[in-house]
């Protein structure tokens, strides 16, 4: 691993917390073919990105379709498994957990896609939509400990009532073969299987909550209680009360209807929705509507961080300034942060704070955003700025058109990605791949040109910077 | 090039009336890019239906106003004339109402009945002529909206093309790119591609005759040759002995046409002279095949609606002799359009089906396409919607490219300010289904007159501002949302969003006004903003 991109090097802007952190992933997705399906070679979305995203920033990342954009925003969720390489969110590595375990973690890490109408679903109501992560998400981090012991007691004592009820039921038949049936064992041993049946019952619906087997054994035992209240046994009283009670606490873990429709509510005001729209389909709302829906379904469990992939290249202008400045007000109030994927640089200098350009799977330029803009150091980032079409007939820039197309994933150019449709390229471009050089303020670049005529890199056959030891 | 007066278009649905266009005026002068904005569903789109008469009838009607395409300027400015006086005669009769080319027929008809009289009985050339021009201002003759549907057909493609948004569902999947050009141009260019064909053709037969050696031949048709009507006495005496050596063999025998001796049919050489001399009765058929070509691409070119060879195309192992050649020449002239457009190796991707193609490429042979007949007339619809920011930045640059060389005029539809403000010589502003606000870039963008207009430029974010309090501060938001076009608001359909509405706006539907030479506003309560939008960090 290059030392410039191991995370073990302290953070080189701010002090920040890091909440989400990649570390040189790589994406490679298999292409099989021919008659037994072997692997014929790989389409190298992402190919080596690091990168930290810390609490409350929003971080952008920048770069043409095809560039690896979506791709890494998937990493970052933990929806793929990366090749080669590490993803950390709050210091839980994505890549090594369970499945179990990352959805735990995706409640802190939500998404909103590019195309409002495809991400939701035309047969759910709006409510429906809204809920269905609170509804996923439910069970709570941990199962508290009294309720399991009880539960693990319960279901031991309800097996081992059922297994000796069924023996005394069954043993007896064994020497009477011959037409002799006693009544006065075969009745009560029946009521005892009849018992302990519904003493797993409750045990099941203890331990799993939310079940059928907790309607079930709730259900049976408010009627016992009943019964128990009628005929006034004391023990029988106390004893289906703790059933009760251990059951109750168990539902109190998880959100009911009425708190899930109020936090819905709640949750379609922050986004500017009103409550008369609760019953509505997606069909009935128009492309800025939507969105929003996706930013209500994406805040509903609180997350630290949400990941946005072009959440305004499929609107209006009129409408996108609505959706860019819900999005500030809810980093300000909410203390949100934000991955903003786009290709749109005007709305990037205008929301984020640092940019990440990405070219061909790989980060080419990092800083922050005015750093960027103001002084970009790779040509590409150069081109793309350039490219931007600014909202001013008296600004008629000479615009860095450039040549050619964005390179094959399959077939990477060898060396810096970017040199075929370089004007800066010269000979090691071809040959090495760059690393990230430093220009200080945490700004970054992957160009050998640019690192040259800074004093940054001189022509020897690596791909490190001057004063930095080449690691073995 | 282009003169939209009053165009209104409206769809019937179950649920009422959409009023989609609403009286629209615009003009794209030849050579100019003229852009129209607005938001979705503002009727942006429909225009450019509504002047290709594409709008999917029964819901949507053309319910008035006139389209006019290449309209002289003498016949226009008498046509203003005639205009007037229909419309006093029209409003005199209480009819309120844009006008259609049928409308001012009507209301014209002693004039048209007078000019057609004189016309008749005028002997000069000259005067003909005026009276004919007069005729055609009369009547509108420039206008499209009246001309039946296969003088349209004529029309798209030719005269006016158009860009669609998704290059991808524009093209055809189961066609090459090269195959689909050549299709609009044997459409259109049919005489031109018959020229070429022929050139071709001729080419080729030439070189079969040049190229032979030496073939068999019968003995009775070699001699036929040799005598070519003449008396064996009067032969000459080195042809007299080559008659000889002919009359001594059967007329039925094969032989060499080098030497004239008998040729075995079980050698594939002469067994006199050496030449080799496979007999290819391939090769003489496809020299017949290839006359039979000739005459007939020489049928379709003096007359593209040949009985002949309308009879041929439907049958269907002949329909190879009047197709073949034409789409081949088609494909090679598609070629050369793909190498217009700065496609690297146009060959290639001449055979190429557009899902093998990247983004850039399919607009690009899109544009390719479209360009092919040389339009008048460019309508681009989203054209770069779909694509990369660099490779905007190369379909524009070409758009231009080839706008300076080609005189076109451009019609850009787009929802991106920035496109607008980098390429178009003017602007329309649209809003539910009117123009809001027209002039040049320069006037729209910097003395912007209308409150949408102001809106839409406030809304856009910028490269402003330097520090990040003032670069994250909020943008300006136009209040609500678009309204239903099915029932829209009375007066001026921007009254309940805007900030300046007064008490008039919600009663009087604003008209085109001039403000300024040029810059026309339809408001009510114009106020010029002039902005500074000089940026801070430009590109």
């Amino acid at each position: 691993m290059r030392a410039t991109q191991s995370a073990s090097e302290p953070a080189d802007h701010g002090p920040g917390e890091i909440l989400l952190s990649a570390r040189d992933v790589k994406m490679h997705f298999p292409m099989r073919g021919g008659l037994f399906r072997t692997v014929k070679g790989h389409v190298k979305a992402v190919d080596g990105v690091s990168l930290r995203v810390e609490r409350g920033e929003t971080l952008a990342v920048v770069g043409e379709s095809g560039c690896g954009k979506s791709t890494l925003a998937r990493l970052l969720l933990g929806l793929l498994e990366p090749s080669a390489g590490k993803v950390f969110f709050m210091g839980h590595d994505l890549t090594t957990q369970k499945l179990r375990e990352v959805r735990e973690q995706r409640r802190h890490l939500q998404m909103v896609f590019q195309d409002p109408m495809s991400s939701l679903d035309p047969r759910m109501t709006i409510k429906n939509i809204v809920s269905e992560p609170l509804v996923v998400h439910h069970k709570p981090g941990r199962r508290p400990r009294n309720v399991a012991v009880v539960a693990i007691l319960v279901l031991l004592f309800g097996a081992l009532a059922f297994a000796l009820s069924i023996l005394a039921f069954a043993v007896p038949k064994v020497p009477l073969f011959f037409g002799f049936l006693s009544t006065d064992v075969v009745f009560p041993s029946l009521i005892g299987v009849a018992f302990s049946a519904v003493t797993v019952v409750s045990g099941v619906g203890l331990w799993r909550e939310g079940t059928w087997a907790w309607e079930l054994a709730t259900i049976i035992f408010a009627m016992s209680l009943v019964v128990s209240v009628i005929f006034f046994s004391p023990v029988q009283i106390g004893v289906t009360a703790l059933f009760l009670a251990s059951l109750v606490s168990v539902r109190k873990q998880f959100v009911s209807a009425e708190e899930i429709s109020k936090r819905v509510v709640e949750l379609l005001e922050v986004v500017g929705l009103k409550k008369e729209h609760l019953n509505r389909f997606p069909h009935e709302f128009s492309g800025g509507q939507r969105q929003r829906i996706n930013i209500a379904r994406a805040l509903a469990l609180n997350p630290d961080v949400i990941i946005l992939d072009e959440p305004t290249s499929a609107l209006d202008v009129s409408v996108q300034a609505q959706i860019l400045n819900l999005l500030m007000e809810l980093q300000r109030n909410l203390g949100l942060t934000y991955l903003f994927i786009t290709h749109d640089l005007s709305v990037v200098y205008h929301i984020a704070d640092r940019v990440a350009v990405m070219y061909a799977g790989k980060i080419v330029e990092l800083g922050a955003t005015e750093e960027i803009f103001r002084n970009p150091l790779h040509p590409y980032t150069k081109a793309l700025i350039s490219a931007a079409p600014v909202a001013d007939p008296s600004v008629k820039a000479d615009r860095i058109v450039l040549e050619g197309e964005v390179p094959s994933p399959v077939h990477p150019p060898p060396g810096c990605r970017f040199h075929p449709r370089c004007w800066l390229a010269f000979e090691p471009c071809s040959k090495l791949e760059p690393e990230l050089f430093d220009a200080g303020n945490g700004h970054r670049f992957a160009c050998f040109a640019t690192a040259r005529d800074r004093g940054l890199w001189r022509q020897t056959g690596t791909n490190t910077a001057i004063d930095r030891p080449v690691p073995v | 090039m282009l003169r939209i007066e009053g165009l209104k278009t409206y769809f019937h649905t179950y649920e009422g009336t959409v009023k989609a266009l609403e009286g629209i005026h615009l003009e794209v002068p030849a050579g100019e890019t003229v852009g129209l904005v607005g938001e979705t569903g503002c009727g942006k789109s429909v225009t450019a239906l509504s002047v290709l008469r594409l709008i999917p009838s029964p819901p949507g009607l053309i319910e008035g106003g006139r389209v006019f395409l290449d309209e002289p300027e003498d016949i226009w400015t008498l046509r203003n004339g005639y205009d007037a006086l229909a419309s006093e005669r029209l409003k005199s009769q209480g009819w309120v109402g844009s006008l259609t080319s049928a409308r001012v027929q009507e209301a014209l008809r002693p004039e048209i009945e007078g000019l057609r009289a004189r016309l008749a009985e005028s002997k000069s050339g000259e005067e003909k002529g005026e009276l004919r021009r007069r005729l055609q201002a009369a009547t509108s003759e420039f206008d499209i909206l009246q001309k039946p549907e296969d003088q349209m057909r004529g029309i798209r493609g030719d005269k006016i093309s158009m860009i669609f948004q998704e290059p991808m569902t524009a093209l055809n999947p189961v066609f090459t790119v090269g195959e689909q050009i050549a299709e609009t141009l044997i459409l259109h260019r049919k005489p031109a591609l018959c020229a070429d064909v022929l050139k071709s053709l001729d080419r080729q037969i030439q070189a079969r005759q040049t190229g032979t050696k030496a073939r068999r031949t019968t003995a009775a048709r070699a001699l036929d040759r040799l005598l070519a009507g003449r008396e064996p006495a009067t032969l000459e005496t080195k042809e007299r002995e080559r008659y000889a050596q002919l009359a001594a063999l059967k007329p039925t025998d094969e032989v060499c046409t080098n030497c004239y001796h008998k040729a075995p049919r079980l050698w594939d050489y002469c067994l006199a002279c050496g030449v080799r001399l496979a007999f290819d009765p391939w090769s003489w058929f496809r020299g017949r095949i290839m006359r039979m070509e000739r005459s007939l691409y020489e049928r379709m070119l003096r007359d593209p609606e040949d009985q002949l060879v309308d009879f041929v195309g439907t049958i269907w192992f002949l329909r190879r002799l009047v197709r073949k050649r034409l789409r081949d020449e088609g494909i090679r002239w598609a070629v050369d359009m793909l190498s217009e457009v700065k496609i690297s190796d146009p060959e290639r991707i001449a055979g190429q089906y557009p899902f093998e193609l990247s983004g850039g490429m399919r607009q690009r042979s899109m544009i390719a396409m479209m360009i092919a007949c040389n339009p008048k007339l460019l309508i681009a619809d989203e054209p770069t919607t779909a694509l990369d920011v660099t490779v905007e930045a190369q379909i524009l640059k070409l758009m231009k490219e080839l706008q300076t060389r080609t005189k076109m005029a451009i019609l850009l539809i787009t929802h991106d300010l920035g496109i607008v403000a980098e390429v178009c010589d003017k602007v329309g502003v649209m809003y539910a289904g009117s123009i809001a606000e027209f002039g040049t870039t320069e006037q729209v963008f910097h003395r912007t007159m209308h409150p949408y207009t102001n809106g839409l430029m406030e809304s856009i974010p910028r490269f402003k501002g330097s520090a990040s309090e003032e670069r994250k501060k909020e943008l300006y938001i136009i209040k609500g949302a678009v309204p239903n076009l099915l029932h829209p608001p009375p007066g001026c359909r921007f009254h309940p969003r805007c900030p300046r509405a007064l008490d008039v706006c919600k009663e009087v539907v604003p008209t085109l006004t001039q403000m300024e030479p040029g810059h026309l506003v339809a408001c009510h309560n114009p106020v010029p903003r002039v902005a500074a939008l000089t940026p801070e960090v430009a590109a």
